[in-house]
């Protein structure tokens, strides 16, 4: 069943809103996360070009200036609310695994 | 299918529009062995002499990007820029298929989420190819609803050459649809799970098989259909020009719609002006080409001479009554394979209209002829006798059944708001064997009045044949129902 449009967010769209809490363009978005997860997430221009403009349409991001064809893009409090929503669910995915694995550790041992 | 140049080759595209995968297989292949490619057309893809290259293709698709863009939108050069800054450089795009290679082996590919690019992929075939294949389909869908509807009996049908082939091609084209739509659909379908739940990209499936068969069926379907209405058993000249009128309008349609876009691309018209013009045009340009068309008829059925007939006179009898214009009439003289002094010997009346027209197509022929007094106001004594008949030739033998229960169905003759009847096909059995014939049948009115139409059915033909006026009634003799066996039931046809 197709899931609705940004109900969770992919690892590629989670790295690109957390990149625009700092104001950037396309080519640095891409360079920041790579940077920040040291090269094992990568986002080709296709993608990060559509990821743009969905967020863009949806009010998460907002473009805050054009310098000849580099358009540089800042979140919004809809996307900054979007990406701590993901994060909440991230860790409660997170604090499951634990508890879960905490308690078969003590039943094994 | 390669068409070689020393530096160029030309290969027909054999992959469907969303066939991203497929595309980059087939370039990167190409690239290996010298080719590169140089522009993606509808049908034929040019490739440039190169050296051989381990080369890295990406075919993505730019939704918002359109045919009729004067020029590349901003957003569009905004995003060559993008996929340049990773080493892509764009080769080619048609419409909203964009080609990029990268030398470099361990690029960054143009996309790396495969939610986004599915739904990338649905978003330009949304706009574009499926867009084209439920325009096609619901044409085809349309026409051959017309074709069907247009004709009042399947003899009418299978007569008509011209509307065997639109009916072959509109077939095939609507099959053409169907089966890119649902292979489209298809993938989709599994694609955005695939994507969605497993995080790949599920590739389409190349089918070259289909592509192939797709190109050898359009030209069998073509040649066929441009050869149907001349394998008729002798086709006139109205038929020829008929032919290249029809070729005439749809190459000048394609050219008049074609040039008008590409000439408002050229004048930088923006793209909303140049779709709505398009469609007008045409709109316009349909509806003038086939006045043309009308007028192209209406001229044929004005000249005797092209409709195949031989020696026809056209006279104008005196205004009837006085002060009335005068009529303008035409005398035809066509051989008849059989004619009223054949069946009563020689008349008084020597002035006889013998009309003879054969149309129909390899499976069945109609072969109309008439014998009548040309042109008078009222039937008098002096006037001589008429016979007209009908035969029907049935070249498959698995026609025979439907075009003879065909005779038996009622006509309904309907053009709304005009007008509606219903002629109902009274015939009653009656001896066959006078007429050597396999079955015959006589037309009774609804009075149940016997007349002079008899319907006889033989191995391979149907002869309908009426004496009006002169058998109302009446009985032909022995003599005259045998002559009628041998020469129209058994006898050649020309």
């Amino acid at each position: 069943m197709a899931r609705e449009k940004f109900q969770t967010l992919t690892e590629q769209m989670f790295y690109v809103l957390l990149t625009l809490r700092e104001e950037c363009c396309g080519t640095d978005v891409m360079a920041r996360i790579s940077n920040l997860t040291q090269g094992r997430v990568t986002v080709g221009p296709g993608t990060l070009y559509n990821l743009l403009d969905s967020f863009q349409a949806a009010g998460w991001i907002m473009e805050t200036k054009t310098e000849g064809r580099r358009r540089s893009y800042l979140i919004t409090p809809a996307g900054e609310q979007a990406l701590a929503e993901e994060y909440q669910r991230l860790q409660i995915l997170s604090e499951d695994y634990r508890g879960y694995m905490g308690r078969r550790g003590e039943i094994e041992s | 299918m390669k068409l070689f140049d020393r530096q160029k080759k030309w290969e027909i595209n054999l992959y469907s529009y969303y066939d991203h995968a497929g595309i980059v297989r087939h370039l990167e292949d190409m690239a290996r062995q010298g080719w590169q490619l140089e522009k993606a057309g509808s049908v034929f893809w040019t490739y440039r002499r190169c050296k051989p290259a381990e080369l890295r293709y990406a075919v993505v698709y730019f939704s918002k990007a359109s045919q009729f863009d004067p020029e590349p939108p901003a957003e569009q050069r905004e995003f060559w820029e993008l996929c340049k800054a990773t080493g892509w450089e764009l080769v080619t795009n048609r419409y909203q298929m964009q080609i990029f290679r990268n030398p470099a082996p361990d690029a960054i590919p143009i996309e790396t989420d495969p939610v986004v690019q599915v739904e990338n992929v649905r978003a330009a075939m949304k706009k574009g190819s499926a867009r084209a294949n439920w325009c096609l389909l619901i044409c085809s869908l349309l026409q051959l609803w017309l074709q069907f509807r247009s004709a009042y009996t399947i003899r009418d049908f299978l007569t008509q050459g011209f509307a065997l082939s639109a009916v072959l091609i509109w077939l095939m084209l609507g099959i053409k649809a169907v089966v890119e739509l649902i292979g489209y659909y298809h993938w989709c379908r599994k694609a955005r799970t695939a994507a969605e739940e497993e995080g790949v990209l599920l590739s389409p499936r190349t089918r070259k098989w289909w592509q192939i068969l797709q190109i050898l069926g359009f030209l069998v379907t073509v040649t066929l259909a441009l050869s149907l209405p001349l394998l008729n058993s002798s086709p006139s000249p109205s038929t020829l020009i008929i032919l290249a009128a029809s070729l005439a309008y749809a190459l000048l349609l394609a050219l008049i719609v074609n040039g008008s876009r590409q000439l408002m691309k050229k004048k930088g018209f923006s793209a909303e002006a140049n779709m709505g013009f398009n469609i007008l045009i045409a709109v316009i340009g349909s509806l003038v080409l086939m006045g043309g068309l009308v007028w192209t008829g209406f001229r044929i059925a004005k000249a005797p001479s092209l409709q195949g007939h031989i020696n026809a006179e056209t006279r104008t009898s005196p205004a009837y009554p006085a002060g009335d214009t005068e009529h303008t009439y035409t005398v035809y003289h066509d051989p008849l394979p059989l004619t009223v002094e054949d069946l009563v010997g020689e008349t008084v009346y020597k002035d006889y209209s013998c009309y003879r027209e054969i149309q129909g197509s390899p499976l069945l022929t109609e072969y109309t002829y008439k014998q009548e007094v040309p042109f008078v106001f009222s039937i008098s004594e002096q006037d001589g006798p008429e016979l007209l008949y009908e035969i029907y030739e049935v070249k498959l033998n698995c026609l025979y059944e439907p075009v003879k229960q065909s005779f038996f169905t009622d006509t309904v003759y309907n053009i709304p708001g005009r007008f509606k009847f219903a002629v109902s096909q009274s015939w009653t059995p009656v001896d066959a064997a006078p007429w050597g014939a396999l079955d015959a049948y006589r037309f009774i009115r609804e009075d149940n009045t016997p007349i002079g139409n008899f319907l006889l059915c033989y191995a391979d033909r149907f002869v309908e044949i009426r004496f009006d006026p002169w058998y109302d009634g009446a009985e032909p003799t022995e003599k005259q129902m045998a002559l009628v066996g041998t020469v129209l039931g058994n006898g050649p046809l020309s």
